[in-house]
């Protein structure tokens, strides 16, 4: 069985089938791209598997392992991290403190040790400091930015500031969606390399992601959504030629 | 004498947070604590000990309040509950009402527990509930507690309370009419708080508290269990409640329903909002500027307002009417409280 494996998953506001029955499997050290016309359900896919939203039937495993019941922070702690479409930081933290609630499930301290900062709760958040700052590092922010607040860091940082904070989970699989949006070519360029070295890591990710230059030469394979549905699912080249997925862009019928 | 006390607080409370040592600030906290402990000993007057227990009391109820507000977002205004109970718990196990007289210590040790599990009692019903909604029914659940205490006239007294409390003593040694022991006990339990809640905020869980207060959803998606961290805070908080709540009903030795209303609350959360919430410093002035106001300057605002003005005016009538201009402008100048939060 794959690492992730989504089965004919539906989500339903009301009337609307916002994914349709979408399956998709994904290994690990995978990247594939999730793209299609505004609307078209990403998101909703993205907050099934993360467990915010309710999925109406289907079934979503993680390493053979049912997790569509599950709470959203149960999903997180059996290995899936994910961004936001609109960057949700903890604003009023330090930028260390946002990667160091990323840690959360991987420390061990409880209310007690907390309160009174034992000798092992010290230790242990000497080793997590230490390792949010290399993740600072890993992503790109100087570890001078360590100490301020997210809020205040440039708009790009932010974007990278949340991929920290999902990998400070060492989760099995990242979702990421929109993670390029409102980035610069550099930032691009520089977002691409840091996806794949994430996926070096063993890391499987799906990853959602309207530009296409951006997302051709990153994926593995490309999911096409429309109207909830997938209507292509394929290595990029394939897909960019393939006349359903153009008629979805262009609106146009095939 | 008082308002060298006061002043003298302030000061210790805002350079507090100004050293990034935390060595320095250790030094620093020492030394400014000394004074704290011989000021009722250079003015042994009773009403400034009692008063100077009163302002202790208020600042770790404001220290406790302040874990569930200021740290974990969720706005408590039923927050005199705690305090209730554990003023009543003290009140029917140490007193003639039962004939139980059960030692102060016994119930000012119990009294953190049993708070906390209140906490958690009235809290888990709150749970899914966020800003306004919270705080209806945080303010439902601080007007039912005391209306219960009101209603079991039985074990309760009633309206009228359970007076002639058990005095406490130590070694054999009887409190007597003094305020000055529970002085030093309520500073002992602020000095507690402070540790905790400073312990707290720099860890795994007091991290998860600001995470939820900043976004919720994230936090979940951050693997955190917010039902749990949710309840910690609850019971965290109120145990400071209870056990301030004990330390006052043996000070004043009765306890009666209307000494734990909906004034309470809104007085502790006046407090929060004045110093900063989430801000130990900042709660620390706030509640101290709040209670001068109340028991030593509205009182000498009185008689100056009658020595110069001539006009005879009783501005402690007026006291919420200050609360609330206070709080209103706050929150048009000063959102984030007297003394800014700064990053951590
Ligand atoms: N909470 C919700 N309640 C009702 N409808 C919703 C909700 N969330 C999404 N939808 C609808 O579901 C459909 C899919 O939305 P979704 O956000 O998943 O699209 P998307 O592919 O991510 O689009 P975009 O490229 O704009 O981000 C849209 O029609 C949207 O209006
Ligand atoms: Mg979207």
């Amino acid at each position: 069985m794959s690492l992730l494996d989504v089965r004919e998953v539906v989500v339903s506001f009301g009337a609307l089938r916002a994914v349709d029955h979408v399956s998709l499997e994904l290994e690990a050290a995978q990247i594939i791209g999730v793209i299609g016309p505004n609307g078209a359900g990403k998101s909703s896919l993205f907050n099934a598997i993360s467990g915010a939203t309710r999925i109406a039937s289907g079934e979503i495993f993680c390493s053979g392992t049912r997790i569509d019941r599950l709470r959203i922070d149960e999903i997180a702690r059996s290995g899936i991290a994910r961004t936001f479409q609109n960057i949700r930081l903890f604003g009023h933290m330090s930028v260390q403190a946002n990667i160091l609630v990323g840690e959360h499930a991987t420390l061990h301290s409880g209310v007690l040790a907390d309160m009174l900062h034992t000798k092992a709760m010290q230790s242990e958040e000497r080793v997590a400091t230490n390792r949010a700052i290399e993740l600072l590092e890993f992503v790109g922010i100087p570890s001078s930015h360590a100490g301020r607040d997210a809020r205040e860091l440039a708009y790009g940082e932010q974007r990278r500031l949340e991929i920290a904070r999902a990998l400070a989970a060492s989760p099995k699989c990242l979702l990421l969606d929109e993670p390029a949006a409102g980035l610069n070519a550099t930032e691009k360029r520089d977002l691409a390399k840091l996806v794949r070295r994430i996926a070096e890591m063993k890391i499987a990710i799906l990853l959602v992601e309207h530009d296409m230059s951006f997302v051709m030469p990153l994926c593995e394979r490309l999911i096409v959504l429309d109207y909830g549905k997938k209507i292509a699912d394929a290595i990029p080249s394939v897909v960019r030629a393939d006349p359903v997925v153009l008629a979805a862009y262009l609106g146009v019928a095939p | 004498m008082i308002y060298a006390y006061a002043a003298l607080a302030i000061v210790a409370a805002v350079l507090i947070d100004r050293f990034p040592s935390p060595r320095l600030r250790r030094i620093v906290i020492v030394a400014l604590a000394i004074p704290l402990l011989l000021v009722p000993l250079i003015d042994p007057s009773e009403a400034t000990r009692n008063l100077l227990a009163d302002a202790s009391i208020y600042v770790a109820l404001a220290l406790g309040l302040n874990i569930v507000v200021g740290f974990a977002g969720l706005l408590d205004l039923g927050y005199a509950a705690f305090f209730a109970i554990g003023a009543y718990a003290y009140g029917m196990l140490a007193s003639p009402q039962f004939g139980l007289h059960i030692p102060f210590w016994v119930i000012l040790l119990l009294a953190g527990p049993l708070a906390a599990l209140f906490g958690m009692i009235l809290g888990a019903p709150t749970l899914r509930l966020r800003g306004d909604y919270l705080a209806i029914v945080t303010l439902g659940f601080g007007e039912i507690v005391p209306q219960i205490f009101q209603n079991l006239t039985a074990y309760t007294g009633g309206p009228n309370g359970i007076p002639g409390l058990d005095v406490p003593s130590f070694f054999g040694k009887s409190f007597g009419a003094s305020a000055l022991p529970f002085y030093y006990l309520a500073l002992a339990l602020v000095a507690l708080a402070i540790f905790i809640a400073g312990n707290l905020r720099a860890s795994r869980l007091g991290r998860a508290w600001l995470a939820i207060r900043d976004d919720e959803l994230a936090a979940k998606h951050a693997g955190i269990d917010t039902t749990r961290a949710k309840l910690a805070a609850f019971a965290i908080g109120a145990s400071f409640s209870g056990c301030a709540g004990v330390l006052f009903a043996a000070k004043l030795g009765l306890v009666s329903p209307d000494l734990f209303g909906f004034q309470v609350s809104v007085l502790i959360v006046s407090m929060l909002v004045l110093g900063g919430m989430g801000n130990l410093s900042g709660v620390v002035i706030g509640s101290l500027v709040l209670t001068m106001l109340n028991s030593a300057i509205l009182p000498q605002a009185n008689m100056l307002a009658a020595t110069l003005l001539h006009v005879h005016v009783d501005l402690s009538q007026y006291h919420f009417a200050i609360y609330g201009v206070i709080l209103v402008a706050m929150m048009l100048w000063r959102p984030s409280g007297l003394i800014a939060r700064r990053a951590r």
